[in-house]
């Protein structure tokens, strides 16, 4: 008795799409549309946090060394530099690497550096923080460590700047939180409304199951289920043409458009965020069919 | 079986559609309710099968007063009433076999249950090779069989036939007619609403005449 109903409702879900092609291309066509706008914002919102999370990856400590320090000094510093947990690495720029660098920042105007007697510049460690840790404190904690250490002349970072970052992520996270729960509530009504529209093409239909015996749920499951495939298919038909539409995107535009942003990087959904946006719309298709019933079946 | 005890209905207009009707209908009769249009005969048939409620009065179905009946038990109710509509209000979008499954699918019935005993009825109703056409493609009076077909396919003893020859010539009349009549024989209590008054003379059955929402 069991499985026949659920077998009966599985049927009926499919029949029920058969006998209303034109109504359910439309709704199929206005739910792909809506979440085409909402995945293409995630597309968006993933590409720029990736890309805000990379330039926290930048954060670095740059460590000037006093001029006495022998080889074996840097080489103790170093490891214990590297000891701090929060560090990922430390790379040593020697004085003549440090010349060279300002060498070629200058280059042209060579007499400002020959004017030089001996190499103004400090031996420096570049150290890199792990992804973990990349807030302002704890950069200002891994600064402060360093500075307390032997033959250490000054530590420097760019204190200001990454405030500010941080300050611009969160903006960033919250405002893309919003924007994306204004599109998903807007997806909601758009699928219900959608499919309130597919109902009220039933109605009729409906009233004669219930006059001829049918009970409410009998009625609605298959009709609620129908929702749910809608949901289902638009989330795939709408994931697919973002894909297209990517990929079009990167073969034909991204080279002018790379120049243009440095090396950003801009990546498709990884898959099981791919699944998880298709099982979203299959929900929402679930959940604009239950909101659109309402009160609909209500003797 | 049923009983109606000073029933009124309005419609919110001036007059009452149906007003003190008393009426005993006993298992397995089979009783015309006759009248000119619009004496109330689909009223009295739509209160019955709770598409209205009684205005005023009580309505007893198998010893169920139906006016306190719950809205959730009236699917229940509907299914031991077999309902021919003077509009069929057949499912246009789906074929004749599944216009007649659906008071079996509703009981779940298997699919192989439900296909023997919906054929055997299209059969009975003559409409055996129609069983893949959707309704819009057959005559009025075919569509007129299959709502026939779906109201008897569950074995309701009651069936209620509000006009069910309303669009056939008289040769078809004497078949439905017939029909309905066997359908009688096998134990149902039938009601059937009819303004047509040869069928009244040729058929001798219990009469219930109305006009203007009053039994004669
Ligand atoms: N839904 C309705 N709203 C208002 N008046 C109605 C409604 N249904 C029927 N009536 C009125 O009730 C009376 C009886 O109608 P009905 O029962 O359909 O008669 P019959 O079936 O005998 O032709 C008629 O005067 C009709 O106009
Ligand atoms: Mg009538």
């Amino acid at each position: 008795m069991f499985t026949t109903r659920v077998f009966y409702f599985i049927r009926k879900t499919f029949s029920n799409i058969r006998a209303y092609p034109l109504v359910n291309i439309l709704s199929v066509t206005t739910i792909s549309i809506a979440l085409f706008v909402f995945f293409a914002y995630l597309l968006l919102y993933v590409n720029l946090s990736g890309l805000l999370v990379n330039l926290g990856e930048e954060v670095q400590i740059n460590i000037y060394l006093a001029d006495f320090l022998s080889e074996q000094a840097t080489e103790e510093l170093k490891k214990d530099i590297l000891k701090i947990k929060e560090v990922e690495d430390a790379s040593y720029i020697s004085k003549e690497d440090a010349l060279k660098y300002l060498d070629e920042i200058f280059s042209g105007q060579d007499d400002v550096l020959k004017g030089l007697s001996k190499n103004p510049l400090p031996a420096s460690f570049n150290v890199k923080l792990k992804k973990r840790f990349t807030t302002p404190e704890d950069v200002a904690l891994v600064a402060k460590k360093i500075d307390r250490m032997n033959g250490v002349e000054d530590v420097v970072y760019a204190r200001e700047w990454l405030s500010k970052f941080y300050k611009v992520v969160e903006i960033v996270k919250v405002v893309g939180i919003v924007i994306g729960a204004v599109l998903s509530l807007a997806v909601i009504a758009i699928i219900a409304i959608t499919i309130k529209l597919t109902l009220l093409a039933k109605k009729g239909e409906i009233e004669i199951m219930k006059l001829v015996g049918g009970t409410n749920l009998f009625i609605k499951v298959p009709m609620i289920l129908e929702g749910m495939i809608q949901g289902l298919f638009g989330s795939i038909i709408s994931m697919g043409a973002l894909f297209f539409i990517y990929r079009y995107f990167m073969e034909h535009y991204y080279k002018d458009f790379g120049l243009f942003f440095g090396a950003l990087e801009i990546n498709f959904f990884e898959p099981y965020i791919i699944i998880y946006c298709t099982l979203l719309g299959a929900f929402l298709g679930l959940l604009g069919s239950i909101i659109s019933f309402g009160r609909m079946l209500k003797t | 079986m049923i009983r109606l005890n000073h029933v009124y209905k309005n419609y919110g207009t001036a007059t009452d559609s149906l007003s003190d009707i008393n009426l005993s209908i006993a298992r397995g009769e089979f009783v015309f309710i006759t009248g000119p249009s619009g004496a109330g005969k689909t009223t009295l048939l739509k209160l019955l099968f709770m598409a209205e409620r009684a205005t005023k009065g009580q309505i007893l179905i198998n010893d169920v007063n139906i006016g306190t009946l719950k809205a959730r038990k009236i699917p229940h109710l509907r299914r031991a009433i077999g309902i021919v509509f003077q509009d069929f209000k057949l499912l246009n979008s789906i074929t004749v076999l599944d216009n007649v499954s659906f008071p079996l699918e509703v009981l779940g019935l298997s699919r192989r249950d439900i296909k023997k005993r919906v054929m055997r009825v299209l059969k009975f109703v003559g409409l055996t090779e129609k069983s893949n056409y959707y309704p819009l493609e057959l005559s009025g009076g075919e569509q007129q069989r299959v709502a026939i077909a779906r109201a008897v396919v569950n074995e309701p003893p009651i069936l209620l036939a509000d006009e069910p020859t309303g669009n056939l010539d008289s040769e078809l009349t004497l078949d439905i007619i017939r029909l309905l009549d066997y359908i009688h024989k096998k134990g149902a209590t039938v009601i059937m609403a009819t303004h047509n008054k040869d069928i009244v003379e040729r058929f001798h059955k219990r009469l219930v005449s109305l006009d203007h929402g009053r039994i004669l």
